[in-house]
């Protein structure tokens, strides 16, 4: 590690691999890790330091046998890692955001990747768009997880944080899918406490799995978080649950069905049912999902919606979701 | 490598397509009409050797990664196990560099011009021997 001379604000900037952070790494939404971003060579890339492992150092203190037994979990967390981000890279579409190098330092791992620039756009605005500009959005989504299934990777933790909205030519929109923290490897799945993921997307196999139920967990539990961001993205909320229903897959499980918003074009809302299907062996593919989009054409625009002066969310949420400081990858 | 030079990249929605395809297969945007080679490529699957003990058996098989004793773990901390894909323009021009030379020819290249060289050479001798002939 080595120290800039030049501080700035109080903080010392410092170059790790070759890579300089300006500024002090936060810890803000970013769930098990600190991040910001960092430069090498006058580009820009993110950079987020894992707050746990913690790598025994030898002044830490320790005996011998905690750090060996630390040293060797360390291994394993990165060997696991690392397989899972070449994975990623394999799966690349253009729209994963890949990791670039992964390193330990000192007693603390690091993950720099490349760098997005969000659109800002609320989930509102991004809902207003027209029916061709989302389809593509949907698209882009259906082809970057058929690949990450095609090799055998479950992200684990699909939701609106983790897709950064992005501008692009002649004011285009496409999404970036961010943060594989959560992902596993089809063939190596995690302990019942060690799987993450936000309740408000969990498949109702993640949910048995964490309660020790049987249930397997394949691409399929991304397939039925994306629906649900499918549904938001397309009209700017999620689907509606009865009274007895906090989540979505509570609802499924309870045998109700969420109600889908009948602004969203039949064919969309169609295949959005058949992502939400409670069993996972007759839920759809991702890759069956992509196929359906491929084949969707000339789909009519969805009305206004009348509700659109009520905020579905409250502001601070709706915003937090594209501003640029709360990206976590 | 062909194929992932035939690749490009679509600028409305930054999708990778094939170099068969003239639209892309998400938005439909055309394929620029700027040579294919210069355009962003996926990432190639190439990787950096790991450096130390860790890395080599990270890529290695899991089951084997602790049957050793772990005095070769690196008790500084200062240079940890790392992990780094090359990216597709470094692998390229990594690959380019070997076949190189200063004036940037290819070694096939410079092999084809040497036997032209030389039988013009021996040509030249054999015309230089008839002239002296016929003198």
């Amino acid at each position: 590690m080595a120290e800039l001379n030049s501080e700035i604000g109080g903080f010392t900037p410092y170059t790790l691999r070759g890579y300089t952070i300006t500024e002090p790494l936060k810890a803000d939404n970013g769930g098990f890790s600190r991040w910001g971003s960092c430069i090498k060579d006058g580009r820009r890339f993110f950079i987020k330091q894992f707050i746990n492992p913690v790598y025994p150092t030898a002044d830490a203190g320790l005996s011998e046998d905690t750090i060996m037994r630390k040293k060797k979990r360390c291994a394993e967390w990165f060997s696991g890692r690392t397989a899972v981000y070449k994975k990623i890279i394999e799966s690349q579409t253009g729209n994963l955001v890949t990791p670039v190098l992964f390193f330990r330092e000192r007693s603390h791992y690091y993950l720099i990747t490349d760098y997005v620039e969000s659109s800002e756009l609320t989930l509102r605005q991004i809902a207003s768009c027209s029916i061709a500009q989302k389809l593509v959005m949907l698209k882009v989504l259906g082809l970057c997880f058929s690949k990450l299934a095609e090799n055998g990777l479950v992200h684990a933790d699909v939701k609106l944080d983790n897709l950064i909205v992005k501008k692009t030519t002649n004011d285009r929109l496409t999404v970036k899918v961010i943060d594989f923290d959560a992902s596993y490897l089809e063939s190596a799945v995690p302990e019942r406490g060690e799987i993450q993921g936000d309740p408000v997307y969990y498949a109702p196999e993640t949910f048995l799995a964490m309660i020790g139920e049987p249930a397997k967990l394949t691409p399929k539990v991304d397939v039925f978080a994306l629906g649900i961001v499918f549904h938001q993205l397309l009209c700017g909320r999620l689907p509606e649950l009865g009274s007895d229903d906090s989540y979505v897959y509570e609802a499924v499980l309870n045998g109700n069905t969420p109600e889908l918003c009948e602004r969203i074009p039949t064919a969309l809302r169609e295949l959005i049912s058949k992502m939400l299907e409670k069993d996972p062996d007759r839920r759809i593919s991702v890759n069956e999902v992509f196929e359906e989009l491929k084949k969707m054409n000339g789909l009519p625009e969805m009305p206004p919606d009348d509700s659109a002066d009520e905020p579905e969310f409250p502001e601070e949420e709706t915003d937090s979701w594209y501003a640029a400081e709360d990206f976590d990858v | 490598m062909s194929e992932q030079q035939d690749q490009w990249r679509c600028s409305q929605c930054e999708t990778y397509n094939s170099g068969s395809d003239r639209y892309c297969i998400i938005c439909g945007g055309e394929r620029p009409t700027v040579p294919v080679i210069q355009q962003p490529v996926m990432p190639e699957k190439v990787f950096q050797q790991p450096k130390n003990h860790f890395g080599s058996r990270a890529a290695g098989s899991d089951s084997s990664l602790f049957e050793n004793s772990y005095p070769s773990y690196d008790d500084d901390g200062t240079s940890g196990e790392s992990y780094s894909p090359v990216s597709g323009s470094e692998a390229r021009s990594a690959v380019s560099e070997k076949t190189k030379t200063a004036d940037g020819l290819s070694a096939g290249r410079i092999a084809v011009r040497i036997m032209l060289a030389a039988a013009n050479i021996v040509l030249l001798i054999f015309n230089i021997k008839n002239l002296i002939e016929v003198m």
